[in-house]
């Protein structure tokens, strides 16, 4: 599996929080081949079920959220302009002149209008358009659009992708949090069934850029025995917080908290250093901000770690994450899997 | 006579040219139209200078700039990133997040503005757009010293988008508000039978437009082609037809046709030579506007003040977003703007 050609295809989907079923053949259609059955649950999570195949086994839960931040339609105005509000945390500072797709009828190209300077009003000088104020502009008239897009028409970033550092990294939207769903793709896909003796639940889950509203239903229907759950974390960058954000390249963050089954992650860090991959720990105490918050106490308490990839410019269409970090994330979820449930 | 040429606009650009460093775009313009004129050559300030001769002593010079907004690497840090001075009018809030190419214009390296995540911003950083000192250049490539196998200080930078079309009605690219002019003019060329024509005609594709150096390299090619009968200016003008603008406020519509322009900030044009375009704009029933404001100000001034002196007007194309990485161009602006160019090289 080239897993930087997959991990682009799956970012590029449109997963708006809400709106994740819209693309949801193709996401089977990449999805699918490394697993054996798929089901899509009553709150939207995509869930791909890869069996043992052996009597009565434990299973394993493992979550990446599927859904994005983006912006949603509230209205058009006469000159055809669409009035927007926001899903989830966006940025106002990078949506002047952003490339966006509306998903209407069709997909449609559009930029986020600049308010120009002349029509600032005082006291607006110097500071950014809140997002509520902001436009979409599609180039067409308030009648054309009207017919392809109505209030509630959800936008997400343009989906394009580069690469960096000599391709070490790459470069786009919607990495947050599809990269980590790639890594665990590509574990998958790198697993031997005869070494397999757990079923796998790996929920893409939904709508947690909105607030963590759909993965604790798949915990409590699914009931594991142990859940792993991976998001990314801000990388080191000028302008952070050099205690807290974990360096790019040095492997999968393994999370200290409350929230995490103190067990189980060490078991994931000892199985990193039997086989030389890299990790980083961090500490989160009370709350990780994940979904290993909603997933830990769930159905009478499921013993959850929580993995997370390191990534630049969290929440842009300029998301970046090193290659080596999917990669290693993906071998030692690999090594877990493996050695974990084997003599389970 | 063909319509305005797209692909070729397309490919304009899409070519690294911040201000300063023009010299691929000025390449690709030199390749298209050297075979149609009678001399093409590059001034002491880089202009790129085409001449057209005629058997009278009228001569008629086309002028238009072609660098786009864009920045220095001013210094690079220990961990490789680049920190960066704006070029000339830029804006910074147009910056953070942004796709930009990074290098000489012969080689140059994919980067991002870096933006701070969202989540660690406090409540007055969320409002105000990044300052320019915060403001730096991702490469990934850890060191400073392998940034510098790519590049050193002193390196350009500009956007890096993709060319799209809109509603089937507008063009969206970085650099259209500076390459637009050209496109006009290259197609102008054309249109010109050298062995032909009676008048003789100057091109000037100038640099360092948007630099805000006044009396600059235009004023210069100026200089340097001598006397003219007439200058003919072919730019755009940002629009501020959005959020419910009217009127002088607009300053001009998308979709209404070429601004011919009385005045604007640096200029009033002459007024004879205004009058008579419109004339024969009505008369040839090409679609013409107003600039309602007097608004915008590129190269004229240092035009029609260089030297002796001569006779100015100027033809725009209305853009929206202006010095970003997503200008936005009506596409029939652009077939307004070269029939109305066209009327200076129609010899009756």
């Amino acid at each position: 599996m080239d897993v930087k050609k997959f991990s682009v295809s799956l970012c590029s989907l449109m997963s708006v929080s809400g709106f994740e079923y819209t693309e949801e053949d193709r996401l089977r259609e990449l999805v699918m081949p490394y697993f054996d059955e798929t089901e899509s649950d009553s709150v939207g999570n995509h869930i791909f079920v890869l069996r043992c195949g052996k009597p009565s086994p434990k299973k394993l839960f493992i979550d990446a959220h599927y859904d994005e931040v983006g912006l949603i339609v509230k209205g058009i105005c006469d000159d055809g302009m669409l009035r927007v509000c926001s899903i989830g945390g966006v940025d106002a500072r990078l949506f002047p002149a952003a490339d966006v797709v509306v998903y209407g009828k069709k997909r449609i190209p559009g930029v986020i209008a600049v308010k120009p300077g002349n029509l600032y009003k005082s006291g607006e000088k110097g500071k950014l358009v809140p997002v509520k104020e902001l436009l979409v502009d599609t180039g067409y008239t308030k009648d054309e659009i009207s017919a392809l897009v109505g209030i509630g028409t959800p936008i997400g970033y343009a989906p394009v992708y580069s690469e960096m550092g000599g391709g070490k990294y790459i470069c786009g939207k919607g990495l947050d949090d599809k990269i980590c769903a790639s890594s665990v793709v590509y574990a998958v896909s790198m697993l031997k069934r005869e070494n397999l003796g757990c079923d796998i639940y790996f929920s893409m889950s939904s709508k947690e850029e909105v607030g963590h509203r759909a993965v604790s239903s798949a915990a409590f229907r699914i009931k594991p025995d142990y859940a792993i759950a991976l998001d990314v974390t801000f990388g080191m960058a000028p302008g952070g917080d050099k205690e807290t954000d974990m360096e790019m390249g040095g492997g999968a963050v393994i999370t200290h908290s409350l929230i995490t089954n103190k067990e189980f992650s060490d078991f994931i860090r000892s199985t990193a250093k039997e086989n030389g991959l890299p990790f980083q720990s961090d500490v989160c105490p009370v709350r990780t901000g994940t979904h290993a918050d909603d997933i830990a106490f769930v159905s009478g308490g499921i013993p959850t770690a929580l993995v997370s990839i390191p990534i630049w410019f969290m929440h842009t269409a300029i998301e970046t994450v090193c290659t080596d970090d999917i990669e290693n994330t993906a071998k030692l979820l690999c090594r877990v899997i493996e050695t974990k449930f084997r003599e389970a | 006579m063909k319509s305005f040429d797209f692909d070729f606009l397309r490919e304009l650009s899409l070519e690294f040219g911040p201000c300063g460093c023009e010299k691929a775009v000025l390449g690709i313009i030199k390749n298209r139209i050297e075979k149609y004129c009678d001399e093409t050559y590059y001034d002491a300030c880089g202009n790129l200078i085409a001449a057209i001769k005629g058997k009278s002593e009228k001569i008629t010079a086309f002028y238009t700039n072609v660098d786009e907004a864009g920045f220095y690497v001013k210094a690079i840090d220990d961990d490789g990133r680049a920190r960066i001075s704006l070029l000339g009018s830029g804006a910074t809030e147009y910056l953070s997040g942004r796709r930009v190419s990074v290098g000489n214009g012969v080689k140059t390296y994919d980067g991002v503005v870096a933006a701070r995540p969202i989540h660690s911003l406090s409540k007055d950083e969320e409002t105000k757009p990044t300052s320019a000192d915060k403001l730096y250049i991702e490469l990934c490539t850890g060191k400073k010293e392998e940034t510098e196998k790519l590049f050193g200080v002193g390196a350009f930078g500009t956007y890096k988008s993709e060319y799209s079309e809109l509603a089937g009605r507008y063009i969206k690219c970085k650099a259209l508000d500076a390459r637009a002019g050209a496109a006009v003019m290259c197609d102008l060329i054309y249109g010109i039978d050298k062995a032909k024509t009676e008048n003789g005609y100057y091109f000037c594709f100038t640099v360092m437009g948007s630099s805000g150096i006044r009396d600059g390299a235009a004023a210069a090619a100026a200089y340097n082609i001598g006397k003219c009968d007439l200058a003919v200016v072919l730019g755009t003008l940002g629009t501020s037809d959005l959020y419910g603008a009217e009127g002088r406020d607009a300053v001009c519509v998308c979709g209404e046709g070429a601004v011919i322009s009385d005045s604007d900030g640096r200029t009033i044009y002459s007024a004879e030579e205004v009058k008579a375009l419109k004339e024969k704009a009505e008369k040839a029933k090409i679609p013409y506007q107003e600039n309602r404001a007097c608004a915008g100000g590129g190269i004229s001034a240092d035009i029609q003040r260089g030297g002796e002196g001569v006779r100015t007007v100027c033809i725009e194309i209305p853009v929206k977003y202006p010095k970003t990485a997503s200008v936005m161009i009506n596409k029939t602006d652009c077939e307004s703007a070269l029939s109305l160019a066209r009327l200076y090289i129609t010899e009756e």
